[in-house]
């Protein structure tokens, strides 16, 4: 299978803090794969690594197409006049010069990629008149733009509507299908193994990497969120993970 | 009809009527940028630092917009380097510029024992006394000002309304930063000449916030923008002439009226919306 990111001993420090530690893994055509871990683990350090936005201290990222991005939601910006439309264009703005217009191809691109995630008729709504659930389909629906075979994805479903949730976790397979990986962030471990074919637990460093089923254990748990989490062998596969701060009650099953 | 092109007649009055113009290019152009990124106290503060510049200038007998241009390069690489600390954030950068060059302007100012009427023009601007080559020297600026917002708008936009999408995409965000603060230090040169340091900004941050209180996009607002200070400038060259008011702060009063009927135009459209669906 054709290698879409190869990830070696990638160090990341910000002054003397290390942010990232001789992370390594590949990510293969096809795949879709979660990162998890506590806060402060190096999830988006290793992001925005692989994106360019910080270099390595040490390692390096072997990139085959520059990855589509899709960032955490952020509700600073909804003030600006921009429709639907005109944020998944966006994802197009490298794909022509700069004096070149964006043109009619790819204004039926974009309207195409908003119907994959149902928004077919909110194209011309304000970005700020959509819900949270919405604006996050609209930032999936500008990284497929981008034509790329690798999309990241930094929390997408954080605070995210049910029919939205859905709608991004079935296009997710519809992209696997289709030859195109992802690398999910996500802190709800439920969901990450629903959805993943892979799963890399990260602390700093890489704690575990492999298929979803095998890198999932208790162990593997135990030693990811070593303290912040509280493991309870339920019989079986089950796991009930409680966070120690109070904040989270998660159930996998 | 007559009396509307009567004072164009008159060469300043042509002079200033350009300088109108010009002024509209960059406020429509820059205009949105510095009301979508909420930079309207760097606007202020870069109009405020250039201050030693002109009083430098105008003592060395050098060129005032020359000596404004340097300090107002000055200040925006003051402020991206302060910026690239981390902890330091735009406003803070902002602040400690301008704190830093503008009391040294003050100063400056108060040695000169008899500041001319040119300097007092830069300190509050005179549409009406333009002089022909600080007009050709602006519209050199407002034309590359256009141009540079044209073909980097993607860039602009991107950095702007999602900096780690923006990044993601290749372009470098602290490179657009330092474009934005450029672009927003050769606007407020261009607007210098209408209504000096201390108003310049408002020529910049009016129209737009009028204009976004009427459009929904950005290309119509950055238009709208450039319609209404090119309208309330020709508005208050005509109340100048035919009235005999100052020129240069009539502008500003004028745009502040454009902005207030806007804002009461969208008050009066909503409260119709929401009766119409309760």
């Amino acid at each position: 299978m054709t290698d879409l990111l190869v990830v070696s001993d990638l160090t990341v420090r910000y002054g003397r803090r290390v942010a990232l530690e001789r992370a390594s893994f590949r990510v293969a055509a096809g795949e879709t794969v979660a990162v998890v871990g506590p806060n402060g683990a190096g999830k988006t350090t290793l992001f925005r690594a692989i994106l360019g936005a910080i270099g390595p201290t040490a390692g390096s990222i072997e990139l085959a197409d520059r990855p589509g991005y899709v960032p955490q939601a952020d509700d600073e910006q909804l003030d600006f006049p921009l429709t639907a439309l005109d944020v998944v264009l966006m994802g197009g703005y490298r794909r022509r010069r700069c004096w070149q217009p964006l043109g009619r191809e790819l204004r039926r691109e974009a309207l195409d990629a908003l119907a994959r995630v149902g928004l077919t008729d909110r194209a011309r709504s304000q970005i700020g008149e959509l819900s949270g659930g919405q604006r996050q389909r609209v930032v999936l629906a500008r990284a497929l733009l981008s034509r790329s075979r690798l999309l990241l994805l930094d929390e997408p479903l954080n605070g995210v509507d049910a029919t939205s949730q859905e709608v991004i976790i079935e296009l997710l397979a519809e992209l696997r299908t289709q030859g195109v990986s992802t690398l999910i962030s996500t802190h709800d471990l439920a969901i990450a193994r629903r959805i993943s074919t892979r799963m890399l637990f990260l602390s700093t460093t890489v704690i575990a990497e492999g298929p979803t089923e095998e890198a999932f254990t208790p162990d593997v748990l135990r030693r990811t969120y070593a303290g912040s989490l509280l493991v309870v062998d339920a019989g079986g596969h089950a796991l009930e993970l409680l966070e120690t701060g109070g904040h989270a009650h998660e159930h996998a099953h | 009809m007559n009396t509307l092109t009567e004072p164009f007649h008159y060469a300043f009055l042509q002079r200033a009527l350009l300088e109108i113009v010009l002024v509209g290019i960059v406020s429509g152009a820059v205009g949105p940028l510095i009301v979508l990124r909420r930079l309207a106290f760097t606007g202020e503060s870069i109009a405020e630092t250039v201050l030693p510049g002109v009083v430098l200038a105008e003592a060395a007998g050098a060129s005032l917009l020359g000596g404004a241009a340097a300090f107002a390069l000055a200040t925006v690489a003051l402020i991206a380097a302060i910026e690239r600390d981390r902890r330091v954030v735009n406003d803070v950068a902002v602040g400690i510029a301008l704190s830093g060059l503008f009391p040294l302007g003050v100063i400056l100012l108060a040695l000169q024992t008899t500041p001319t009427r040119s300097l007092q023009d830069y300190l509050f601007g005179d549409l009406l006394s333009i002089a022909p080559s600080d007009l050709v020297i602006t519209a050199a600026i407002a034309i590359t000002v256009a141009a540079v917002v044209t073909t980097r708008r993607r860039l602009l936009i991107a950095a702007s309304f999602d900096r780690p999408f923006a990044e993601a995409l290749g372009f470098r965000a602290g490179r657009a930063d330092v474009l934005v603060l450029t672009l927003i230090a050769a606007s407020v040169l261009v607007c210098l000449l209408a209504v000096g340091t201390v108003l310049a900004v408002a020529l910049l941050v009016i129209p737009a916030a009028t204009a976004r209180l009427l459009t929904q996009r950005l290309v119509p607002m950055a238009l709208v923008a450039g319609v209404i200070a090119i309208s309330c400038g020709i508005a208050a060259l005509e109340l100048s002439y035919h009235a005999g008011l100052a020129a240069s702060p009539a502008v500003v009063l004028l745009l502040a009226g454009a902005f207030l009927l806007a804002a009461m135009l969208t008050a009066a459209r909503r409260a119709q919306l929401r009766s119409a669906t309760a």
